[in-house]
């Protein structure tokens, strides 16, 4: 039973990888344009198919075709912000929310007018490597049981450690992680200060739109059928993410991206045992009353802090 | 600066409703006469339901300043009870609409509850994950939901697509009343005082809290009774390839409001008569729009960054601010006159 | 059980409100009602351990060791006065010394980290503030004016004092919902309310304009009359003379002087102009950085040779800070 255990555990890495970092770029642009994002998923969707055309049609390999999408994904982001936010008359916190929203509705109308009606699976034969003769996934034999890991969710957990580890180090020790934790903490003073916040939040668009077409990728490359509204699923899950781990910190919903998916094949993992065999198809209600409930009793998220508003 | 009275009393909701309605009993005559397409009527019934949803939204978006996704979710509610209790048990319409709005108002309570405690921009996000989960819920335990038209009774008589327009007319223009209503009372004041400064409206003893749960439980329950209305009304909804019940639709009544005009209840519903209406309407025969659906999904999207980046008013201010000029230029043309008579 | 205050005073509103219309049978059994629940609740605050206590006779409002700290910010630091009834109070302070923090505190926008608010309200009962929720502070009778204005811009300046007669509405859900007669007697009586006092702040004319796009001392007269909707018993007024002309401050000074008079009210002000503290204040309370300099006269307030180091920046060179106070956590 505890070879299943970990064996259920395994298959969430994937989805803790993506989660994680669509859950870094939510967060990143909550900090620093005080709102949320919820063209993230969309405009991760549109980069994914940039990338899944470019492999089908022309042939192009995933590690090479990723590159372009990223580009696409943070010109978009970059539009977004330098673009329309900043065009806008007196644009309001909800206001930018609404855009977002108004955002998602132009991709979500506007791919299966470029790329067509039909969902696929794009990366099939990326990762359906049998045929080449390459088996997809690593089994160990432990605990009197297997194990299995797929090698695919190996390599997004490498990607992810290195790109999360890479931002949170420059968010540390470097002059826009600096910029970015002044504009996040206060953006009128942080402009006072000489730090040009236009600039930031502009790259932090750029670095949100980039992080979600890797993680649409990811996802996608794992064999999961793509449609303008794929990545819906793991917004949802990074904002529900950010709120667990609390939005005041950067890591905080990162651990809630660890979480989630955890807490959701924990629940599906429960089926296992005899009379629970109904559980599975309630595993994310379980998690979401789990995560209302510790809101109820920490309104900041797990990791979060307090903030005062001045009056 | 302009020099109105808005919120205040002596307007009266009832003779715009009441023409309202009229007019479009007068649709239906026409087409039992023959006289136009009871497709297209049947489509003016439909595009009655987002109206509906989208009222109890603008009171939600326009009046308290909140933003919420969950649109969808609670409209699959209401389907999914409305296909129980009539199809499966064979209750009447009432008491499928009781139950509907004692649901909706269960869940929004518990939802809001939890997520304005913290900031009122949190609804979005909970709002959007509880309208996944909904869809996904509601999908697993029944993919294809049906009711047999023989089964919608009202007070025994059985509606058909007719009756069931009358029905929609009518639950609209009672929730228009009472809507229109509770915006020229405190309620609304206190609401529009919330959105403008949280702390002023506190300090005058408005409990941010209770109206801003009040603002979202109407806006689900709104959306609830849609979804039941729609369910009486077309009968058949198959979720997991519908796009009625996904962030599509959320989206679209959020469109519906902004374009028409976040704080303009007839606004709102030209609104949502521009986004649904348009298309089940007029664009259902022209060949380009059959084969690409999505494109008004797009035009929508494009429509509501223009609107909230210049027009924050929405078609209603437009509207208002024509009306306005003209009425100046009225004034203007008047005061010379009046001028040289007296010299 | 419990009895809430707020609902004592939703009865006795009713029954003022009957009173003005007329309705004299109603008028008594509301009266009546509001009676037998102000006694419950006197028994229910006397069986209570702190609350219920007297305060010093004449004292409206005792702050004792009050305390607000930001992290390791100390806002506000073990500060203690008494404001007395009928009498208009100055708090001074040079700029970040506390003071929008004090009164961010007695309001309850902020909750102390410790010490004691005691008040005294409309109907003579003493209230622990720090017991009540932000937006009930008002039905004990006190109501605030704000640092940078905060006028509701998508409303006509009597829908804005309509806003601060919020709670003399007692109509529920569905009076309003149907907009029943009763909604609608109450509106024309809190109506004629806010009339009276925009012809007293001589604010009639501008009465339905929107407020957005109005002159700036127009919006802080605003907030002003928005005080005096609801039957006040101390005003807090923050900064009220913040950006007006020489003129305007003197009919300030005027203004506040016949507020008082004419409402029988006790009045709590921040100002940084010393003119009109030292001008209207009868007493004055000077603080730096969180801490009491001193209390007492104009004249004994300016002749304090703290209050002159705190100004003057003898010895202590650190009044740079941003406006008031307060970060974040």
């Amino acid at each position: 039973m505890f070879a299943v255990f970990l064996s259920t555990m395994c298959g969430t890495l994937l989805s803790i990888c993506i989660t994680a970092i669509a859950a870094f770029a939510v967060t990143l642009i909550f900090r620093t344009s005080t709102t949320t994002n919820f063209a993230q998923g969309s405009i991760a969707a549109l980069g994914c198919y940039v990338t899944a055309h470019l492999f089908n049609k022309s042939g192009v390999p995933v590690w090479i075709g990723v590159i372009p999408g990223v580009l696409v994904g943070i010109a978009v982001g970059l539009f977004v912000d330098i673009v329309i936010f900043r065009n806008g008359k007196n644009v309001t916190p909800v206001g930018k929310q609404i855009i977002t929203m108004g955002l998602v509705s132009i991709i979500f109308g506007g791919l299966p007018l470029i790329f067509g009606n039909a969902e696929s699976t794009p990366f099939e034969p990326f990762y359906n490597t049998v045929k080449k003769g390459v088996k997809p996934n690593f089994i160990i034999e432990a605990f009197g049981g297997r194990i299995v890991i797929t090698k695919h969710a190996i390599i997004c957990v490498i990607i992810t450690v290195v790109v999360l580890g890479v931002l949170f180090f420059l968010l540390k020790h470097s002059k826009w992680g600096l910029g970015v934790r002044c504009t996040a903490s206060n953006e009128f003073t942080a402009e006072l200060m000489g730090i040009n916040t236009h600039v930031i939040t502009a790259v932090s668009w750029g670095i949100a739109g980039g992080l979600g077409v890797l993680a649409a990728v990811m996802y996608a490359g794992g064999g999961t059928m793509i449609s303008p509204s794929f990545m819906t699923t793991v917004q949802v899950n990074a904002f529900l993410a950010g709120i667990l781990g609390g939005f005041s910190t950067f890591h905080g919903p990162v651990v809630g991206a660890i979480l989630i998916p955890v807490g959701a094949s924990f629940v599906g993992f429960l089926a296992n045992f005899p009379g629970m065999a109904g559980i599975s198809r309630w595993n994310m209600v379980v998690v979401y009353v789990a995560m209302m409930i510790v809101i109820l009793i920490k309104p900041q998220g797990l990791l979060g802090r307090k903030i005062l508003k001045k009056v | 600066m302009s020099k109105e009275n808005r919120l205040s009393f002596g307007k009266n909701p009832l003779a715009q409703i009441l023409v309202f309605v009229v007019v479009l009993v007068l649709l239906q005559v026409l087409a039992m006469n023959g006289i136009i397409s009871a497709a297209f009527v049947y489509a003016v019934g439909n595009t009655l339901i987002y109206a509906i949803i989208a009222i109890g939204f603008c009171l939600l978006l326009g009046y308290s300043g909140l933003a919420s996704l969950g649109t969808a979710g609670f409209i699959g509610i209401g389907a999914y009870i409305g296909f129980y209790i009539i199809q499966e048990f064979g209750m009447p319409f009432i008491l499928a609409l009781i139950i509907t709005v004692a649901v909706a108002l269960v869940i929004g309570s518990l939802v809001g509850f939890i997520s304005l405690r913290i900031e009122g921009i949190y609804l979005a996000i909970l709002t959007l994950g509880l309208a996944e989960i909904i869809r996904n819920l509601l999908m697993v335990i029944k993919a294809t939901i049906k009711i047999d038209i023989n089964n919608v009774k009202l007070f025994g008589i059985t509606i058909s697509d007719r009756g069931g327009y009358f029905l929609i007319l009518a639950v609209f223009a009672v929730l228009m009343l009472v809507t229109s209503h509770l915006i020229n009372s405190p309620t609304g004041r206190a609401m529009v005082a919330m959105k403008n400064s949280t702390s002023a409206a506190q300090a005058m003893g408005i409990s941010l809290m209770k109206y801003r749960l009040m603002a979202f439980v109407i806006a689900t329950i709104y959306a609830a009774i849609g979804g039941l209305l729609y369910m009486m009304y077309v009968r058949t909804m198959t979720t997991s390839s519908s796009l009625l019940l996904t962030l599509t639709t959320s989206l679209n009544i959020l469109g519906a409001v902004i374009i028409g005009g976040a704080k303009s209840l007839w606004g709102t519903t030209l609104g949502a008569f521009i986004i649904y209406g348009i298309q089940s309407m007029f664009l259902s025969k022209i060949p380009f729009f059959v084969k690409h659906p999505a494109f008004i999904t797009m035009i929508t999207g494009v429509l509501i960054i223009i609107v909230v980046m210049f027009f924050p008013g929405g078609i209603a201010q437009i509207f208002s601010n024509i009306g306005m000029k003209l009425k100046a230029k009225k004034l203007a043309a008047a005061a010379p006159a009046g001028g040289k008579e007296e010299a | 059980m419990a009895v809430s205050y707020a609902h004592v005073d939703r009865l006795r509103r009713r029954a003022e409100l009957y009173e003005e219309l007329g309705v004299l049978e109603n008028t008594q059994k509301y009266k009546a009602q509001a009676e037998k629940y102000r006694n419950q609740f006197v028994q229910a605050q006397a069986s209570l351990p702190k609350s219920g206590r007297d305060l010093p006779e004449g004292v409206v409002l005792e702050v004792k060791d009050l305390c607000m700290y930001f992290g390791g910010v100390k806002a506000v630091d073990g500060l203690s006065f008494d404001v007395k009834k009928g009498e208009i109070f100055g708090l001074i302070g040079p700029n970040g010394a506390g003071k929008t923090t004090v009164f961010n505190c007695i309001t309850q926008f902020y909750k102390p980290t410790a010490g004691s608010l005691y008040f005294e309200n409309k109907s003579g009962q003493v209230v622990d503030l720090n017991k009540e929720v932000v937006h009930d502070v008002i039905l004990q009778g006190i109501v605030r004016t704000f640092q940078n204005v905060e006028v509701v811009r998508e409303l006509s300046v009597l829908d804005n004092l309509l806003i601060a007669g919020h709670r003399q509405f007692t109509s529920g859900l569905f009076t309003q919902a149907l907009h029943l007669p009763f909604l609608k007697k109450e509106e024309k009586v809190v109506r004629e309310r806010a009339l009276k006092v925009l012809d007293f702040m001589g604010l009639t004319q501008y009465k339905d304009w929107y407020a957005v796009g109005l002159p700036y001392g127009i919006l802080k007269k605003i907030e002003i009359a928005r005080t005096l909707m609801c039957e006040p018993q101390l005003i807090i007024l923050d900064e009220p003379a913040a950006g007006l002309n020489d003129t305007e401050t003197a009919e300030l000074a005027k203004l506040i002087r016949r507020i008082k008079e004419e409402y029988n009210c006790t009045i709590l002000l921040v100002e940084h102009d010393m003119g009109l503290v030292m001008e209207i204040c009868d007493r004055i309370c000077a603080i730096s950085f969180g801490k009491l300099l001193i209390t007492g006269t104009p004249a004994e307030v300016q002749a304090d040779p703290n209050v002159q180091a705190a100004y003057l920046g003898v010895g202590d060179d650190d009044d740079f800070d941003d406006d008031d106070d307060e970060e974040e956590d």
